[in-house]
């Protein structure tokens, strides 16, 4: 586990270094009480937004831009981008249509970013 | 001929978002170079756009679709693939497209909404041979994320703009090895938040004070040469080092898009290379207005929407007629500003109005400072400022009311000097 954390909730970027002991956390680097629940968060569940692209069929262009609707583990980013390059999805498709069902088992739909086709 | 009331150049987030405002009252006509609307906004895939304007991180297409479906269900005139050859002094505007020909157009008001371009390789001197394998950062963007190509596969990256930045995550995620990234400046020059989440998250170590000294490679670059750099940006000799790539990437700066203004007498900022404006985003040139990033290079697309619903705003009720003498303000950069937007406060009778201005060097623990001449009339404090994090101040309506000089000036000043 990474117990050094660089915050960016705000410009200062501090440097956080946390320690647990039975889920008690112990902080030090120069910080805010929004920096503590941001580490904690990046310590116990880092999430992030998965973007990436899809192919597509019949359309003005190749590719369609995708995004989880919510975050997933950091540790499984890699993994959803290589299960969506499999995929060929078929066009018309509005902005939000779900592309991809409970991805990896996340619970978590991949959404189209755009309509396929806006002009 | 085409008659209107507004000609917005540009169909970028500018563009969109003032030619829905200018419509609220006018006939507007909007022009795009390219085949589609959104501007940049269509390639930028990650997330991380709108926290202002509608609440929520949102990827660049989800931010683009929303004024586009306003726009096509609006009673705006659009003509996307259509090139602005010339403004003329009049404000006839000279297009041109494959199916209209030439087409001439008569505007009461122009909106500039051109956005900015990338610098390039010349723009900063980098020797070396002249290979395949060298992009600006947005160009490889558009080829992974729009065409589906990859530019390479063993990745240098210079300049730590956020650009660069994003598109290291991005290569890393499609498969390339990217190697470093290499920033002549002491300090990052994109935001934190990229800096850990496109390249801490994926271990990909960042070298500042660091620049190339050479590209090597006939055909296609086989690597380039590194050097650190002493105070004066000059490269240290003695730490150069070869590092074997197939692939440059270039991201080191943007600078507005004003070719188009060079026949008319529109005044530029020496600092930021864009378009001078006032508090209501027109330009030195009376019914010409200007917004986004042909102004100055914004860090959030919610701010350009911003600027350009002002601007809209006030082009849709531009009437031209003489004005005679008007007050204004000079709004002046001082101590460790390195500029201000707008440059000029026009008309005090306005409501609040919103100053950005970025800082020349980092420094902490600091008071933003507003001198009415040289009175202070305002303060605000900052834990931190930075280069890369623009600074806004919000003028009330009162206190601009209670400016009595014509100079206002800005300064950036530690707590306790």
């Amino acid at each position: 586990m990474n117990n050094d954390i660089t915050c960016i909730i705000c410009p200062l970027g501090c440097k956080i270094h946390i320690e647990e002991e039975n889920n008690d956390f112990t902080f030090s680097g120069n910080i805010c009480s929004k920096g503590e629940k941001y580490s904690i968060l990046e310590i116990k569940n880092p999430i992030r937004i998965v973007t990436t692209t899809v192919f597509v069929d019949n359309d003005n262009h190749r590719l369609l831009p995708v995004r989880s609707k919510k975050g997933i583990h950091k540790d499984l980013v890699l993994k959803c981008i290589v299960e969506l390059s499999k995929i060929k999805v078929k066009t018309p498709i509005k902005c939000g249509d779900i592309i991809y069902e409970n991805i990896l088992g996340t619970g978590v739909n991949i959404i189209a970013s755009r309509d396929s086709s806006n002009i | 001929m085409i008659e209107t009331d507004v000609t917005v150049i540009g169909g970028g987030p500018a563009g969109l978002a003032s030619a829905l405002k200018a419509a609220e009252k006018s006939n507007v006509l909007l022009l795009e170079r390219g085949n589609e609307l959104g501007g940049i906004l269509p390639q930028c895939i990650h997330e991380g756009f709108g926290n202002f304007i509608f609440n929520k991180m949102l990827t660049g297409p989800e931010y683009a679709q929303y004024y586009i479906n306003e726009i096509i269900n609006s009673k705006i005139i659009l003509k996307t693939n259509t090139t602005v050859l010339s403004i003329d002094p009049n404000k006839n505007i000279v297009a041109t497209n494959s199916t209209d020909g030439i087409i001439r157009i008569k505007s009461k008001s122009i909106i500039l909404a051109m956005g900015c371009r990338e610098r390039t390789r010349s723009q900063i001197l980098l020797p070396g041979t002249r290979p395949a394998g060298i992009y600006t950062a947005g160009t490889a963007q558009h080829l992974i994320n729009i065409d589906g190509y990859m530019p390479g596969k063993n990745i240098i990256i210079l300049g730590s703009g956020n650009v660069g930045l994003i598109m290291a995550r991005r290569f890393s995620l499609e498969g390339a090895n990217v190697i470093g990234v290499y920033e002549i400046m002491p300090n990052a020059g994109g935001l934190t938040r990229n800096i850990v989440q496109c390249l801490d998250d994926y271990n990909i170590p960042l070298f500042l004070s660091h620049t190339i000294t050479n590209i090597v490679g006939e055909k296609r670059v086989e690597g380039v040469n590194v050097a650190k750099v002493d105070e004066y940006f000059k490269p240290i000799l003695e730490t150069e080092r070869h590092i074997p790539c197939d692939c440059l990437i270039l991201s080191i700066g943007l600078i507005p898009e004003i070719e188009l203004c060079k026949n008319i007498n529109i005044k530029i900022d020496n600092i930021t290379k864009g378009i001078i404006v006032d508090n209501k985003m027109e330009s030195s040139f009376p019914g010409i207005f200007a917004c986004g990033n042909i102004v100055h290079v914004y860090d959030l697309v919610d701010d350009v929407t911003y600027s350009a619903e002002i601007a809209g705003k006030n082009a849709g009720n531009y009437i031209d007629f003489e004005r005679g003498e008007i007050e204004e303000i000079k709004v002046i950069p001082g101590r460790n500003v390195s500029y201000v937007v707008p440059q000029i406060i026009k008309n005090k009778d306005c409501n609040t109005i919103k100053l950005y201005l970025r800082v020349i060097k980092e420094e902490r623990n600091v008071n933003i400072i507003l001198k009415d001449g040289n009175t202070p009339i305002f303060q605000k404090k900052e834990r931190i400022v930075k280069p890369p994090e623009m600074l806004r101040i919000n003028l009330s309506k009162q206190l601009i009311e209670s400016i009595s000089n014509n100079e206002l000036n800005i300064d950036i000043r530690c707590v306790n000097e």
